[in-house]
């Protein structure tokens, strides 16, 4: 790519925003995951709407694909091309308002899932989820765009449940918003108005329709309480029984399920409930003896529960094995190729039931690879469990590398088909698992990216394959 | 290649991003070099990914890879947030000595080495001029308990702070001693990546130290206090027969410092917390300690504070190469110190205070810059 491409996108953002140096383009790679990906050849970051869509409308008439990139705290694959024109969205940074009548927060796509919740907490509120899967350097737009999993799930449901509207930079450079504020007289208060849900088609679309640009987002008052309950069972399924019993009495905020891995600290049994509850504290106090009630009537022991309120309050998912972030962290070169989506909740005694036999089945090649499992562990939302399948092996080791990623493929197949999963994130690394089994959906996706995005520029080959790139 | 002894932790790096601002805390950014140039390989993970292609071998270095990592400040930040706990700092260390051994250290702060084999200082000062801050010379090169070092930059460039302590330790009736040919303590050279050229003068100021028969060496300036604790027993192989402290760690655990009347002052101050003495060393508590044995005094704290405190911005002399940077940094945390109401912030390290003296003539703010020691010799 010449010094023209360079040149154009400074036009657009100014010189101090745009490199096409090595040492700025290697760190827009990878994600947190292990999906390997090409280096861009330059990196343009754009500050407001009107800059991101002059650069998608250069992008069209250039013939240059753009891919997207916010904070990369997914583990799923960027699925960033060699040579490409990357935008990354952290210049993008204002909350640009807070309305406290309509319980809603607009910043814009890069801003900080954390800096906004800095912004609401003093007053008293709080973003309608906490951050996208527990990585709260995530911004908003990203999180919406991948439509992340988030903590709290149980109530409070999945990150793109609480998007009110949004400011879309369409494949074209034309800038849309959706919802109510779809309409120029109207304001940016509800979702579900001027037809169709606009909005959700981006929401998990990982930028290949849209460029997220602006996100309005509910926001709720800081429940009065927390408590939390942590319980060891001896057999699986009772505990998942156990946690479909507190979400039929819609009892808790969130329950996290330990089915495999290693054993919280100084804990014996087969499986582990932590359950947190926030709620006026006379609310809080009764959810949660209803819960242990369950917990209990299906052969659950309460244990100590600080390990479920440090990783609730510090977000560190050490703790949910007792165990505290220096060890269990500290500098251990190892990755995590997961596989991670939505069951039903009887239908995860099944799920977990299959890995295990698969970590049976493989004990020879996980020894000879070093392949470990970091968790087994279950977000029980609402009616279902999303189970994140976490494996991890040595980044250092090629060999394990590669294994891994076949592991990763072997996990996806038998669960996608067997274990009657549907991942939430996609990614690169897993998108070419699930796609092509969507049947009708798969095709209508195809025809909207190629009636939307008739070039192929933003994010080609995320998703929809390789086929529709230009 | 020093950076290869760090390859497990640098695979290690998860990519998280929490080094780029307090993901929990509320999204500031943390990094100067990062806040200022918005480009990844200005933090940390981006320092991280070219660390790891460098010792893959996939690149080779250039000159804008050096000037990335030479642009930090050596702040400790992310580190403080590594949600790896990875040894951020002295992977930073590591990667210098490898582009400083390639030609490749900034030339704008190399050429302050020149001048130290021959003059003991970086600031091309007469090594003769190095104790002109001190009246007499009564305590220079004498056997005492305790030795105050003062430094280089409190000795040439910030003298009121060399001048304070002395002032302060005399006043409490410590029985100290200075070197008769004190010289800089290596942190300049170790700073672009060139420790080999530090040994010289370490081992000049240990041989005066344990001549002097001192137990205890106390330093006006965390840099040197960082370099003596932590650098030298590394570079030099062996451990120190004397204890390093800080004068504000010195004078708070001093009866005879505690037995002082300090005379009341009143207003209201705030404090900086120096990168190096606070996340570097641990010392938060000694100067506001300090601060709170001076009768009517208001201490307030910054909304950044203690070890989530914000750089000055001019750390590792990156001011000789990056302006711009250091003037932005040192200007958003006067803006800070401002917001508090104080009428005076207080630091203790000379680099610090420049900064925040520089911003202050800058932006023709209304608030008083001292070090700590120059604050309670106010009050002797």
């Amino acid at each position: 790519m010449g010094s023209d491409v360079r040149a154009a996108l400074a036009a657009i953002v100014g010189e101090a925003n745009v490199s096409d140096k090595l040492a700025d383009r290697l760190c827009y790679s990878r994600d947190c995951g292990p999906d390997l990906a090409g280096i861009p050849a330059v990196i343009v970051r754009p500050e407001s709407t009107k800059e991101v869509s002059a650069i998608v409308c250069w992008a069209n008439d250039a013939g240059h694909p753009l891919y997207t990139r916010g904070r990369a705290t997914t583990f799923l694959g960027s699925g960033v091309k060699e040579g490409v024109v990357l935008l990354e969205t952290t210049r993008m940074n204002r909350i640009e308002a807070v309305d406290r009548a309509a319980g809603t927060v607009t910043a814009q796509c890069g801003a900080i899932w954390h800096a906004i919740d800095a912004v609401l907490r003093p007053d008293g509120w709080e973003l309608a989820v906490p951050g996208g899967g527990g990585l709260f350097s995530c911004t908003i737009g990203g999180t919406v765009a991948v439509n992340a999993i988030p903590h709290g799930a149980t109530e409070y449901g999945m990150t793109g449940d609480h998007v009110i509207a949004l400011e879309v930079v369409l494949p074209t450079g034309q800038v849309i918003e959706t919802g109510s504020a779809a309409n120029p007289s109207s304001e940016a208060i509800e979702r579900s108005a001027n037809g169709p849900d606009v909005s959700g088609l981006f929401i998990g679309s990982y930028g290949i329709l849209g460029i997220i640009t602006k996100v309005t987002y509910r926001v709720r008052r800081i429940p009065e309480t927390e408590t939390f309950g942590f319980y060891a069972f001896d057999d699986y399924r009772a505990a998942i029984d156990a946690a479909n019993g507190i979400q039929a009495r819609s009892a808790a905020t969130f329950i996290v399920g330990l089915f495999g891995g290693p054993k919280p600290n100084g804990e014996t049994g087969d499986a582990f409930l932590h359950v947190v509850v926030r709620d006026r504290t006379v609310a809080t106090d009764a959810r949660m003896r209803e819960a242990e009630a369950v917990c209990v009537s299906h052969g659950g022991r309460a244990r100590p529960a600080e390990g479920t309120r440090r990783y609730w309050t510090e977000h560190m998912y050490s703790w949910l094995r007792n165990t505290a972030p220096g060890p269990y962290y500290s500098d251990r070169p190892f990755f995590c190729p997961e596989v991670a989506g939505f069951v039903s909740t009887q239908g995860l005694k099944n799920a977990v039931a299959i890995f295990r036999e698969m970590r049976q089945e493989r004990d020879a090649e996980f020894e000879r690879y070093g392949i470990r499992v970091k968790g087994l562990d279950a977000y029980f939302s609402r009616n279902g469990a999303y189970l994140w399948i976490d494996t991890l092996y040595d980044e250092r080791r090629e060999d394990a590398f590669q294994y891994g990623l076949k592991l990763r493929g072997e996990i996806a197949v038998r669960m996608f088909t067997e274990g009657r999963m549907s991942p939430g994130g996609l990614g690169a690394g897993l998108a070419p698992y699930i796609m092509p089994r969507l049947g009708g959906t798969y095709t209508l996706l195809r025809t909207l990216k190629r009636t939307m995005d008739p070039e192929g520029i933003l994010n080609p080959g995320l998703l929809v394959g390789t086929e529709d790139a230009r | 290649m020093k950076l290869r002894q760090y390859r497990d932790q640098i695979y290690s790096c998860l990519r998280c991003g929490f080094c780029f601002d307090h993901a929990v805390g509320g999204g500031e950014k943390i990094c100067p070099p990062y806040a200022t140039y918005g480009f990844e390989s200005y933090g940390a993970r981006g320092k991280m990914a070219i660390a790891r292609a460098l010792i893959d071998g996939t690149v080779e270095a250039d000159a804008d890879m050096a000037a990335r990592v030479f642009a930090c400040t050596e702040c400790g930040a992310c580190q403080e947030e590594c949600f790896k706990y990875l040894p951020l700092c002295d992977i930073y260390e590591a990667m210098k000595e490898d582009l400083a051994e390639v030609g490749l250290a900034p030339q704008e702060r190399t050429s302050l080495l020149e001048p130290l084999d021959q003059d003991g200082n970086p600031f091309g000062k007469p090594a003769e001029k190095r104790m002109a801050w001190v009246e007499g010379s009564r305590r220079v090169g004498r056997q005492a308990a305790v030795v105050f070092y003062a430094g280089c930059t409190p000795s040439y460039i910030r003298r009121g702070i060399a001048r304070s302590t002395y002032q302060v330790l005399e006043a409490a009736g410590i029985e100290f001693a200075l070197l008769g040919e004190e010289v800089c303590c290596g942190h300049p050279q170790i700073s672009m990546g060139r420790p080999d050229l530090a040994r010289t003068q370490m081992e000049k100021n240990i041989a005066q130290i344990e001549q002097s028969g001192a137990d205890t060496v106390v330093f006006a300036c965390p840099g040197c206090l960082a370099t003596f604790r932590n650098a030298v027993p590394r570079l030099l192989g062996r451990s120190l027969s004397f204890e390093t402290v800080h004068v504000t760690e010195f004078l708070v655990a001093s009866p005879d410092f505690a037995r002082l009347l300090l005379q009341k002052q009143s207003g209201v101050v705030t404090y900086h917390d120096p990168c190096t003495l606070g996340r570097g060393l641990g010392v938060f508590d000694a100067p506001r300690n300090l601060v709170d044995a001076v009768p009517g005094v208001r201490l307030v704290e910054m909304e950044r504070t203690r070890e989530r405190s914000y750089c000055c911005g001019n750390g590792a002399f990156v001011r000789y190469d990056h302006e711009p940077m250091a003037i932005e940094t040192e200007r958003s945390r006067l803006a800070e110190a401002m917001r508090t109401g104080a009428d005076a912030v207080l630091s203790t390290c000379p680099a610090c205070q420049i900064g925040l003296l520089d911003a202050t003539r800058r932006e023709k703010a209304a608030i008083e810059v001292l070090d700590v020691v120059e604050w309670i010799a106010k009050s002797l």
